[in-house]
């Protein structure tokens, strides 16, 4: 491949990532006919024990509430101000509601895509649907959807009402400590000291300069409010600098850039393999490259935001395992064992397994938010060994997963198994079980022995520990079996895709199945189906291949026919 | 320091010295491959076969124990002895695997290595398991204690003279019926356990000679009505429960007591007459058209049917007058026979606009007004109330049963209208004057023998937990004993001359130091309930004993999440904590662990082995 190639693909590939970043983007732009609330971005406030920037408590507030980040073709803090603005803002209509069941008995029209806090609470069906959801809540009953959906409403209704009363909005570091609590602006004024005084002048003066529409206030006022908290608070240049880190997260969304631009490699790698244009199929490889670069600008920013390693809940090590099929993906080319010609496999394998991973971070409802640790999990350097390494191990037999996957479909296509090809495959498949297994190996061992110094013992029997074992004994029966001669290429392939299962019950079914033991910080609900869908999607599909090859058999023992 | 490598490393010499000597054997011409025995035994077909068992089992015992709960699944699972023979099976074939490689070759060392490893570790896990401990010390602040509790359930045998301990064994381990083992043979034996129970008792006709303060009368009645059903027993004396002549129902009371025949005659006929004397006063409406300034009371007997002005253009009808209303479905009210429960006045109200409504005043419920019309909209009307339809009281609601010395029981029940006494005969209906509730006496006993009775039972995961319980059989100088100890209960005898108390309650053991809480903060984040951080301040405090040379060690310091302690070869950790009547108590989990270095040292051998077998040695090439 000429140089000249390789810096058209590079450019190109650079070309379309910027042109996502900037389709991305849209959310956070300025709408007109609106004040310019840039300085407000940076407000220092307290949500959920973490101290944000407003812009992350405003896109909260606006994706909770009305579903998105740009509610009615405003941005974020947009919305926040225009609301709070409303000479009556518990009568606009902006809580939105996708559950028809809840509409009904609330009495808003199925065609209403929003409704309002006062009709909402005016509605005396709202107290059965608590009575309902705090029972069963309380004694741990599945909740319907119609519960979840009062769940979710619940929540709208509280954000709502904390922000009209303005005790959400915690501007005031109510000491000069490190974990200081930090005083709601409705408060400030019954606080006797010059400097809360001051502040509540500011939170005033930044509400009238809103209301009237006086960017000067609004931005003098905004300023004096940061600078009395950023004083206040011993970390408060920290914050400063850390908070443009936010906002580039919040804005450009590095996760979703990095799933489109491998959904995009994914395409051109198909197209190439398919058209049998290398050209297309190098440019594929490039933006796997950039995407992957974008992926991992996310997981620092994560890192840095947060001080923390990102893989304390679902959503980070998702995230953190597609991340880790790109590294190994990685690992496999620069080995060469392909010829270039083959190297679409590999590729497609990688992006397929990649772009999923990060697709269902992105779309399924899992907590996405920068969160506070649990404190079982404050120990940064364990949290860093234990949960990379297991987590990276998961990596290393998605990728094998989807490996597997592609070797049987070319099995169903007609592919012989005697061809270089399914042999590059498997023994691509092979490297990865052993990476993962080496990985789950180690990863388990050292979770006991951060067990040991945080519960007191090295293996108790959770669930989690002994779902990671039985992942490591299946993947072990698996080697085994190989080493034995019992089964070939074909075998490692569907042990690849039976194993993976294994790793989703170890990672998810263990939390959200079967909801039970220590690792209780990652348990939650919803997804099951999801979860379901793709089992019985495996299996189906392994019966399929499995038909096939007896009819291939077949054919070949009675060649007559 | 140097014990903590003793162990670990006796184990990997001892590993390495079986493979030396089969190495010196097959030095010798042993050709392990040869041995269909050591064949079978190493083969991978074994090993891949084990693996699936197990995996299968883990993952079976993993859903049972989100069905069935941590501690069933512990019990029969994992730290059952059955287990034991899995690993000890896993350990056998990993051996001979190894053994069937010899003699081996340099690319061999990843895979000796992993092997040992495992085996290592495997050895280390037999360690914990069969020396190791794990319990949990619950404080409140300010409060200290050297007991650990471990799990399950202990009966302990005492010396009551000198209070020596004879024998302690936990239940849950033992493979029954089992001795319990003491140095005075075995004079106890321990037929049953089970982890919950449940109580109940036997009432049965006792001495018919007695002495009447002695006597221990038992009752069992029914009281049925639309409302509630009850069948219980009252009886004077039971052991077992706080209150046995007590029963409480909401604001009703029902007891049983003992009293003279002559008191019981004095109450009989003191109820009677002022049964008699009930007062009947003249049923009337009261009506105020100023929010109860003035009134204006008519007599409902005098007026009704009548139509009557009571003024600003508003008139009433008085339609009916019921001593015990009840709604009766297509009928509307009529009056049930009975005490007068549920007084009231039935009227047509007829408003100025000439708009009529049928309107019901209860004199006991005089807030049960209609205030709003169909549409929601609240009335302008007058304020009227119904009165003395029936007699009533503000007496509250009792039921007394009374035995006398000639064994003869009587009922006594007043209620908020009407006070009746009797006596009590076997299976007849009475009124109570409770709304609806019929009392029925359905067995007497003037002297009963109270038998309990405890019976194993089922538990699901998420139920309220009750007492484990156990049988045993005791030689005692009166002869063998049969007994059901619930948790928590001792039994008391002597056996050889000597007095001794068997006591069935937790599984601890007296640690060598004194653990005392000083202080627990749950430190949440700013602004929420989120726990950030759990911390005890403790102060460990080695217990001195007459034979021990060693100076008194004092430590004071804060154990909190991921900040553990570690003292005389146990390990602190903060695991829980709870709020109880405003006192914080926190529970640290104290375990002691010898095979825990025997198993890092295997883990880092496996590791390095499954680096060696699948890359090769670092350095080499490979092919």
């Amino acid at each position: 491949m000429s140089v000249r190639r390789r810096i058209v693909h590079i450019s190109l590939s650079i070309l379309f990532t910027i042109l996502v970043i900037i389709l991305v983007q849209n959310s956070s732009k300025n709408s007109p006919g609106h004040l310019d609330f840039s300085s407000l971005k940076t407000l220092p406030i307290l949500l959920e024990g973490r101290v944000v920037p407003f812009d992350t408590y405003a896109r909260k507030f606006s994706y909770t509430v009305a579903g998105s980040q740009r509610p009615f073709k405003k941005n974020s803090i947009e919305f926040v101000m225009d609301y709070v603005k409303n000479d009556n803002p518990l009568a606009e209509n902006v809580i939105k509601i996708d559950n028809h069941a809840i509409k009904e008995k609330l009495g808003i029209n199925k065609i209403d895509r929003y409704t309002s806090f006062k009709h909402v609470t005016g509605q005396n069906s709202l107290n059965e649907l608590h009575q309902v959801y705090q029972n069963k809540t309380d004694q741990k009953i599945p909740l319907t959807p119609l519960d979840e959906a009062f769940g979710r409403l619940s929540e709208q209704l509280n954000m709502i009402s904390e922000l009209v009363q303005g005790t959400s909005l915690m501007i005031y570091p109510a000491e000069k400590s490190k974990y200081t609590n930090w005083t709601p602006a409705v408060e400030l004024e019954q606080i006797n000291d010059a400097e809360a005084q001051k502040a509540h002048q500011a939170f005033q003066k930044m509400l009238h300069g809103n209301y009237h529409g006086v960017q000067k206030d609004l931005d003098d006022a905004v300023n004096d409010l940061k600078s009395i908290a950023f004083n206040r608070h011993p970390s408060g240049e920290n914050f400063k600098k850390n908070f443009d880190n936010e906002l580039i997260y919040n804005t450009s969304k590095p996760f979703r850039v990095s799933w489109i631009v491998y959904l995009l490699a994914l395409i051109a790698a198909v197209i190439g393999r398919v058209k049998n244009k290398p050209t297309i199929l190098g440019l594929g490889l490039w933006l796997m490259i950039s995407g992957f670069v974008v992926h991992t600008y996310g997981l620092i920013l994560r890192t840095i935001i947060l001080d923390r390693p990102p893989v304390s809940n679902m959503y980070e090590s998702v995230v953190f395992v597609g991340w880790a099929v790109l590294i190994f993906s990685f690992i496999l080319l620069l080995k060469q064992k392909y010829k270039r010609k083959d190297s679409h496999i590999l590729l497609t394998s990688t992006l397929l397994a990649a772009t999923l991973t990060m697709l269902m971070a992105d779309l399924l409802p899992m907590s996405s938010e920068l969160g506070m640790l649990e404190a079982v999990l404050r120990s940064t350097y364990w949290l860093t060994i234990h949960v990379l390494v297991i987590v990276a191990s998961y990596g290393a037999f998605a990728l094998a997963c989807a490996l597997g996957h592609v070797y049987l479909v070319n099995i169903l296509l007609g592919f012989s198994m005697k061809q270089p090809v399914m042999k590059d495959i498997s023994d691509s498949i092979y490297q990865c079980i052993k990476i993962g297994v080496i990985l789950i190996g180690a990863g388990t061992i050292l979770g006991g022995v951060w067990a040991n110094e945080s519960w007191g013992r090295f293996w108790g029997w959770d669930p989690k520990e002994t779902w990671a074992l039985i992942s490591f004994l299946g993947y072990m029966a698996l080697l085994h079996g190989r080493k034995a001669g019992w089964f070939k290429d074909f075998g490692l392939a569907v042990g690849s895709l039976i194993g993976f299962l294994l790793i989703l019950m170890t990672w998810y079914g263990v939390n959200f199945v079967l909801g039970t033991g220590l690792h209780s910080y990652g348990f939650g609900t919803g997804g099951q189906n999801y979860a379901l869908g793709f089992t019985l999607f495996e299996l189906l599909f392994l019966i399929v291949v499995f038909l096939r090859m007896k009819n291939d058999q077949d054919k070949a023992s009675h060649p007559s026919q | 320091m140097t014990s903590v490598f003793i162990r670990p490393l006796l184990t990997l010499a001892i590993i390495f010295g079986l493979f030396g000597f089969v190495r010196f054997a097959v030095h010798r011409g042993f050709e392990p491959r040869k041995n269909k025995l050591i064949k079978y035994l190493g083969s991978l077909h074994l090993a891949v076969t084990l693996l699936s068992l197990l995996a299968i089992l883990l993952s079976v015992a993993t859903v049972l124990e989100s069905k069935h709960g941590t501690e069933y699944i512990m019990r029969t699972v994992y730290r059952a002895s059955w287990f034991e023979f899995i690993l000890i099976g896993i350990w056998t074939n990993i051996f001979f695997a190894t053994v069937l490689r010899f003699p081996f070759r340099r690319n061999k060392i990843g895979f000796f290595l992993t092997h040992c490893g495992i085996l290592t570790i495997l050895l280390g896990s037999l360690m914990t398991r069969i020396e190791g401990q794990e319990g949990t010390i619950t404080l409140v602040e300010g409060a200290s204690s050297s007991i650990l509790n471990l799990q399950g359930n202990a009966l302990k045998l005492v010396d009551t003279s000198s209070q020596s301990k004879l024998a302690g064994e936990n239940v849950e381990q033992l493979n029954l019926p089992a001795n319990l083992s003491s140095d005075s043979g075995s004079e106890i034996l321990i037929t049953e356990y089970h982890p919950h129970s449940s109580m109940s008792h036997m009432y049965l006709d006792g001495d018919k000679d007695y002495s009447f303060s002695e006597a221990n009368p038992a009752l069992q009645f029914s009281i049925r009505s639309s409302m509630f059903n009850l069948d219980r027993w009252l009886v004077n004396q039971n052991e077992d429960l706080k209150n046995p002549s007590e029963i409480k129902m909401g604001p009703a009371q029902i007891t049983l007591r003992k009293v003279s025949s002559l008191e019981a005659q004095n109450l009989l006929s003191n109820v009677s007459e002022s049964g008699n004397k009930g007062t009947q006063s003249k049923a009337q409406l009261t009506v105020s058209l100023d929010e109860g300034k003035s009134i204006k009371v008519y007599d409902a007997q005098d007026i009704i049917n009548e139509t009557v002005d009571i003024g600003q253009g508003y008139k009433i009808i008085v339609t009916g007058i019921y001593r015990n209303a009840a709604v009766v479905k297509g009928k509307g009210i009529v009056d049930q026979p009975g005490p007068p429960n549920n007084p009231a006045i039935v009227f047509k109200l007829i408003y100025p606009s000439g708009k009529e409504k049928m309107s019901v005043r209860f004199q006991l419920h005089p807030e049960f007004q209609g205030i709003h019309d169909e549409n929601g909209v609240s009335l302008k009307e007058p304020q009227i109330k119904a009165l003395g339809v029936a007699p009533s009281s503000t007496q509250p609601a009792t039921c007394e049963f009374l035995v006398d010395e000639r064994g003869q029981f009587y009922y006594h029940i007043t209620s908020s209208r009407v006070t009746q006494a009797g006596l009590l005969q076997l299976n007849k209906m009475i009124p109570m004057g409770w709304n609806d509730a019929v009392l029925v006496a359905k067995k007497l006993i003037p002297n009963a023998n109270v038998k309990r009775v405890v019976l194993p039972k089922k538990l699901a995961a998420n139920a309220k937990s009750s007492l484990p319980m156990v049988r045993v059989e005791i030689k005692t100088d009166k002869g063998p004993e049969f007994k059901t100890l619930l948790y928590g209960e001792s039994f008391s005898y002597s056996y050889n001359q000597k007095e001794k108390q068997l006591s069935f309650g937790p599984n601890g053991i007296e640690l060598p130091f004194l653990v005392q809480l000083k202080d627990f903060r749950k430190i949440d984040y700013p602004n929420t309930n989120r726990a950030m951080e759990y911390e005890s301040d403790v102060i460990v405090e080695d217990i001195l004993t007459p034979q021990s040379d060693q100076a008194k060690k004092r430590i004071e310091t804060t154990i909190s999440m991921n900040n553990v302690l570690d003292h005389a070869g146990w390990r602190f950790f903060q695991s829980s904590f709870r709020v109880e009547n405003g006192k914080e108590y926190s529970t640290f989990q104290v375990a002691r662990d010898p095979g825990i270095e025997t198993i890092y040292l295997g883990s880092i051998v496996m590791v390095l082995g499954i680096g060696i077998m699948f890359w090769g040695l670092p350095g080499a090439r490979e092919k």
